[in-house]
């Protein structure tokens, strides 16, 4: 795992990681497949959370 | 995705909260959540605010691009407080983390489906193997590893070494499902071998080395098996014996083709 914001990648370019490592996960408030809203804030204290950026479900 | 899904009971055991954020719309969301039965939240982040907020966007695609607003894919996990505290960004997007590793590596988490361990029993040590989950597919990384209880009075070699020396090593034999992509050895102790008169680098008691692997371009789904090997020589203060080299039988199931279901 990375401890860097950013990382080079192996054609040599770099491109952010956003956050790094000790620093607060922005907050947000989306809405989930559901329709439910869901604030990711809501869970903080009581859970740790594993936040996971992809590109699409449809490809 | 669909992993994560197989492991989200073990997640609310260690409680942990998923959360999978793309700038899909939430119709998209919802047939692809019905179709793999995923239930934890697919948040649609249609506009890529947060994606923007967390800055990474990817800016190599052209806003006129239909993939635009995608982010550079990579997970984070969050502590209770709120701070990132482990992170993972790939620069391959063909290569994904096994969850299994994710959650093992960062989480510390450790009632995990794995893959069925073998242990190897010889004179000078015991050896157990397992793969870090019981699944692999192609481009994604999983983490081989080996625990080893050394006999009492007894090393093996580190690295680095000189000449005549055998080091402990582990390989895989090559077959078409997975490839070693690095090993982690752990850091040696010097060792005084009396015979030579030096401090050589090596290993007492119990160490575990770590090989991370990535599926390879194998055909289709199916069980295979895939060997295994760790190549040592043992010596106590007087002596070494002969190298020995002890074959692992693991099982790994292999799943079809399946990029952005991985994580």
């Amino acid at each position: 795992m990375a401890s860097k914001s950013i990382q080079e990648d192996p054609t040599g370019e770099n491109f952010p990681t956003g956050p790094a490592i000790g620093e607060l996960a922005p907050d947000f408030t989306l809405p989930d497949q559901f329709g439910r809203l869901i604030r990711f804030s809501a869970t903080r204290g009581a859970d740790r959370a594993l936040i996971i950026f992809y590109r699409s479900a449809s490809w | 995705m669909v992993e994560l899904q197989r492991n989200l009971e073990t997640l609310n055991r260690n409680g942990i909260r998923a959360f999978a954020i793309s700038p899909d719309s939430q119709a998209v969301l919802r047939k692809f959540a019905q179709k793999y039965e995923i239930t934890y939240p697919l948040l649609s982040d249609e506009g890529s605010h947060v994606i923007r907020a967390f800055g990474i966007l990817n800016t190599n695609i052209p806003e006129d691009h239909e993939w635009y607003g995608v982010p550079y894919p990579g997970v984070y996990a969050v502590g209770r407080d709120g701070r990132v505290f482990d992170k993972s960004f790939i620069a391959n997007h063909r290569i994904r983390e096994s969850v299994n590793d994710l959650l093992q590596g960062s989480f510390r988490v450790a009632d995990l489906e794995r893959g069925e361990a073998q242990v190897v029993t010889t004179p000078h040590l015991a050896a157990r193997a397992y793969f870090a989950s019981p699944t692999i597919r192609k481009g994604q990384l999983t983490t081989l590893t080996v625990d080893i209880s050394l006999a009492d009075g007894l090393h093996i070699y580190g690295r680095p070494l000189p000449e005549g020396h055998i080091p402990v090593e582990l390989t895989l034999d090559e077959n078409e499902a997975l490839s070693l992509s690095q090993v982690v050895y752990p850091e040696p102790e010097g060792v005084e071998v009396e015979a030579l008169g030096e401090r050589l680098p090596a290993y007492t008691g119990r160490l575990a080395i770590r090989a991370q692997c990535l599926g390879g371009s194998r055909d289709g789904e199916g069980n295979i098996q895939v060997a295994a090997r760790l190549r040592y020589q043992a010596c106590d203060d007087r002596e070494c014996f002969l190298p020995e080299t002890l074959t692992f039988i693991l099982p790994l199931h292999f799943l079809p083709h399946d990029w952005e279901l991985i994580t």
